[in-house]
């Protein structure tokens, strides 16, 4: 009988140690396992016990087995909500980021302005940085020597080729290129001799050209309507203002309703409830001659607005120098 | 250009509401830019585009308010009372540069004694931001503001022989202007001479030995029409932009000179007594007869959708000062004032009349069309993708000017002469990028000045190369760069980033439309000997990558570590639609692991194209587990441990398949690389 107290004691606390379930499944096997187990060589041994002690005997190993496998329910209960017990953690440490970088500014705002347009049924269309001067200004009606050629100044190559100073050469090689129906929008770099505080001698533009037959001077309202609610998700307005252009007649200005005050007045819009945000009008009957299409045929207007400018007045960014300093700090926030 | 409000409203009753007004030019394209009282008075500063000349004068704005307002324009009283000698008695005009001057009307005022100007006169001036000067000077200036035409006023005994010659400037020949420089002019250059010497640059400035003074008593008034080509070619080569100059180079009316001289001459009068002598003095060599354009009444709204009544158009143009003959129900023939030189085709007299009943009447519709080709070119999209996995990698995005420090330039890509612009801005900025690489390093170096110790940088954009042709080749790039001068020191910052980092983020980014890349050691400039690479593309060279060369940076007083990498996205449209979906297993590996020693000189590249030679069955990749050379290992020795992954398309692989594989890849690694096992033994996992 002693026996069997030494044995539950040496019994409970192996399982006490055991740090596994299959450390306590192999005690198991030992303790009451059915082919080897220790329970079982006891009830082997009984057999050869007197009769008058069995029974007792055989109390004392049953209660043995029952401890045993409490014991062992009790361990394999233990070591299972170990497993899934987790470590403690400071959860108000701050958050691990995602070690990712950041695009331009000025590519957000790109890609949301093409993203419209394409919505709309707009191809984008790429052209050359260097341009000759037949496409940046003689095929867009501004003959050398004519005044309209000072409202851009321009970069010149040695060789004379230049750095185009507007996007407009796209609408030229697209139409010389192919037939209508276009409808195009031509994002990219542009180039003005023009260093101050308000300009940068490289900015973005984008432009756009329709042509086909039956464009209207309304369509182009509406197309800039539309694109402006877009792009700033707001009701605002536009307006048009008469202008010059050599490529466009009639020419106009587009004014939008102040998208800082609504129109109410503010330094940005100088007060005026309007912010001008880019020239457009009907393509010249002369563009339209120097691409060999008929005018009678064809009509299409054409627009163009300023990434930069776009990109300041959605993140209210006051410098347009910051876009080409590329400073982490002025990049790491977009 | 400035004119008080008081001065256009004695032609036009305006509305009372300064605001209003200015709101009434600036809906109809004569832009008020700004506002402010001078002498008393509210001025209006007009930003006027350059087709329209006939706006930079008093007469034609009150000319556009009329016709926006619908409005009587009221006349301008020029007249002025003539002595009996006539002016051809007295003085000549010859015009030899006939196709540069195709009239010349001159006028005499005799015996004038010329003080100051009156003060109403000298108020406005002032109010137009003119300086008075003298009362014949101030008269010539006080008639081009109201009525646009600019004369010039000589002093007639100053000119030899008291005559006229409109000439090109001889070979070497000099003249003193009004502002007291010596010009030297050119051949081409258009002169008003005496019978000797220029005496005024045509159409730019007078000279200053026969301008008017206070001794003048005779004077010759001067209405001309220059060539606007010449005129300008002249202010540009002298560097001259004067009032004169900025109307004849966007044109002047041909009809001008007159109303303009005999104003000028009463006004002269009036102040300075004298006689206006009999006539004029009129050369023209080339009359300008009357524009008439044939107008279809349908094309305005065809144009601008919008039907605007032909009672309507008639009486916007008539306000012009257009007249119209009608040819047809919905004919018209329009003839165009001389004063609208911008005018001559259907389409500008439908923006007139679009202009004047205002742009804002327009409905807002939408055009039905859409583009056959539609979206973005694959070019574009492939650089987009790009864009998208750099910044997932952890690169910031920069925009760099398309131009740069040619010294910066040539550090990078030696082996190119950049393209120089021709007016730079600063010697800084005069070369055409022919790297990305060079403007990543500055803009590394100018945020290392701001204190950031670690950065990723990537640009996609153009570099310009000489061409073969003498032209120019632009070629669409992307560059990568790190830099680091300091191990991390901030909560959750990556490890150190090299060279392996950059090409993984490569790899990555092509893959991602299925291009694969292709990296071979080779060495090159700005690049670490022996820590540079190539990338092929398809076989062709694309680009580089490497660790900039440490003592490169240090020239730069770039002090740290960086990692630069930069390549052609040339002919990237081929990969559209590239990637493609390959069959995968669904059954489990088998998976081999290796652990060998080899020389340090051996590369990862030769055990794994040994391997790979092997073709051994069902190998389905080659997996680099670890590098290690240190203290466990001999001496100028490394070990690479590495996996090989079974696996079948079609069944469960078992232990047979793979039995002969240890055996073999040891031997072919013993011959191909003098590899040794290191652990003794493959083993499964
Ligand atoms: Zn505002």
């Amino acid at each position: 009988m002693e026996s069997f107290e030494a044995l539950r004691d040496e019994w409970l606390k192996a399982l006490d140690e055991a740090q596994t379930e299959s450390e306590v499944l192999e005690l198991k096997g030992r303790f009451v396992g059915k082919k080897r187990g220790k329970i079982q060589d006891l009830l082997m041994q009984l057999k050869s016990a007197p009769p008058e002690e069995r029974p007792l005997l055989g109390q004392a190993v049953n209660k043995l087995k029952g401890d045993a496998e409490a014991a062992i329910e009790a361990a394999l209960k233990r070591v299972r909500a170990k497993r899934t017990q987790l470590e403690p953690i400071d959860v108000t440490l701050p958050g691990l980021r995602p070690n990712a970088g950041h695009l331009h500014p000025i590519t957000r705002v790109r890609r949301e302005i093409e993203d419209i347009f394409v919505s709309m049924g707009y191809a984008v269309a790429m052209g050359p940085e260097v341009e000759d001067p037949y496409h940046n200004f003689e095929a867009l009606n501004t003959p050398a020597d004519h005044p309209s050629r000072d409202i851009q100044d321009t970069f010149y190559l040695e060789g004379g080729l230049l750095l185009r100073t507007q996007t407009s050469p796209v609408q030229i090689r697209t139409m010389e290129s192919r037939r209508p129906p276009i409808k195009i929008i031509a994002p990219g770099r542009v180039f003005r001799r023009d260093d101050d505080v308000s300009h940068s001698p490289m900015f973005f533009q984008v432009e756009g050209l329709v042509v086909d037959r039956g464009i209207t001077m309304s369509d182009l309202k509406g197309t800039l309507l539309q694109f402006y609610r877009s792009l700033f998700q707001r009701d605002v307005n536009i307006r048009f203002r008469p202008s010059y252009f050599p490529f466009t007649e009639p020419s106009a200005e587009t004014d939008l309703s102040c998208v800082i005050c609504s129109g109410a007045g503010c330094p940005v819009c100088k007060r005026t409830g309007w912010l001008e945000v880019g020239g457009c009008g009907m393509v010249d009957p002369a563009v339209f001659a120097s691409v060999g299409y008929d005018p009678e045929e064809y009509s299409g207007f054409a627009f163009g607005l300023g990434i930069d400018r776009m990109a300041m007045l959605k993140y209210g960014i006051d410098n347009i120098k910051y876009f080409y300093e590329n400073d982490l700090a002025f990049l790491e926030q977009f | 250009m400035r004119f008080p409000l008081s001065w256009i409203g004695q032609y036009v009753d305006l509305p009372a509401d300064e605001a209003a007004a200015a709101r009434l030019f600036t809906l109809s394209g004569s832009e008020v830019e700004g506002m402010e009282a001078v002498e008393g008075e509210t001025v209006f500063e007009f930003g006027i585009t350059v087709n329209r000349p006939d706006c930079m004068n008093v007469y034609g704005l009150a000319r556009e308010a009329s016709a926006l307002l619908e409005k009587p324009l009221r006349a301008i009283e020029a007249g002025c009372a003539e002595d009996v000698a006539s002016v051809s008695s007295l003085t000549s005009v010859t015009v030899e540069a006939k196709d540069l001057c195709p009239r010349y009307r001159a006028r005499l005022v005799t015996g004038a004694r010329v003080g100051q100007s009156p003060a109403w006169m000298q108020k406005r001036l002032i109010q137009c931001g003119l300086r008075p000067i003298n009362a014949v000077v101030d008269a010539t200036n006080y008639v081009l503001l109201e009525m646009g035409h600019p004369l010039h006023a000589f002093d007639l005994a100053a000119l030899k022989e008291r005559r006229i010659v409109v000439r090109r400037a001889r070979a070497g020949e000099k003249i003193t202007t009004l502002d007291g420089f010596e010009r030297k002019l050119g051949p081409e250059m258009l002169v008003i001479a005496d019978s000797e010497k220029a005496a005024a640059v045509a159409g730019v400035m007078g000279g200053a030995s026969t301008g008017v003074t206070m001794m003048t008593r005779d004077i010759l008034l001067e209405g001309a029409v220059f060539d606007p080509v010449n005129i300008r070619r002249t202010s540009k080569a002298l560097g001259m932009h004067t009032d004169a100059s900025h109307r004849f180079e966007r044109g002047v009316d041909f009809n001008g000179p007159e109303a303009a001289l005999d104003l000028c001459a009463r006004l002269i009068t009036e102040t300075c007594g004298g006689k206006v002598a009999k006539g004029t003095i009129d050369e023209i060599s080339a009359p300008k007869l009357p524009v008439t354009v044939a107008m279809r009444l349908d094309s305005v709204r065809k144009l601008i959708g919008l039907e605007i009544p032909p009672e309507k158009c008639a009486s916007i143009l008539a306000r012009l000062g257009f007249q119209i003959k009608k040819r047809g129900e919905r004919q018209w023939d329009v003839t165009v004032p001389s004063w609208r030189v911008d005018i001559s085709r259907e389409v500008d007299l439908v923006e007139e009349i679009v202009r004047v009943n205002g742009l804002d009447d327009l409905p807002a519709t939408q055009p039905r069309v859409v583009d056959p080709v539609g979206g973005r070119p694959s070019s574009i999209r492939a650089q987009e993708s790009l864009r998208d996995s750099f910044r997932a990698a952890g690169f910031t995005e920069i925009i760099q000017m398309s131009f740069g420090d040619p010294a910066m330039e040539k550090i990078v890509e030696p082996n190119v002469e950049p393209l120089r612009l021709a007016n730079p801005m600063a010697e800084t900025s005069s070369a055409l990028r022919t790297t990305l690489s060079a403007g990543l390093l500055a803009t590394a170096r100018k945020n290392r000045a701001r204190g950031a110790r670690r950065m990723a940088l990537f640009e996609v954009g153009d570099v310009f190369l000489p061409a073969t042709d003498g032209g120019v080749s632009e070629e669409p790039r992307a560059a990568l760069l790190f830099f680091e001068d300091d191990p991390a020191r901030r909560w959750g910052a990556p490890s150190e980033r090299g060279l392996l980092h950059l090409k993984g983020a490569i790899e990555e980014a092509f893959g991602r439309f299925g291009c694969q890349i292709e990296f071979v050691p080779e060495e090159s400039v700005p690049f670490a000997k022996g820590h540079a690479l190539s990338m092929l593309m398809e076989g062709s060279p694309v680009g580089r990558l490497g660790t900039v060369d440490p003592a490169l940076l240090e020239g730069l007083l770039l002090r740290g570590k960086a990692h630069a990498a930069e390549f052609s996205l040339k002919g990237m449209e081929r990969f559209s639609g590239r990637l493609q979906f390959k069959p995968f297993s669904k059954f489990p590996a088998i998976i081999r692991d290796f652990s060998i020693i080899v020389p340090t000189g051996v590369t990862w590249e030769t055990i794994k194209r040994t391997v790979e030679g092997l073709s051994l069955a069902h190998l389905a990749a080659v997996e680099l587990v670890e590098v290690y050379q240190g203290a466990e290992l001999p001496k100028g020795a490394k070990s690479f441990s590495f996996s090989l992954v079974f696996q079948s398309l079609d069944r469960t692989l078992e232990e047979k398949d793979v039995c002969d594989v240890p055996a073999t890849v040891e031997k072919a690694l013993r011959e191909a690389a003098g590899a040794t096992l290191r652990s003794g033994e493959s083993h499964a996992v």
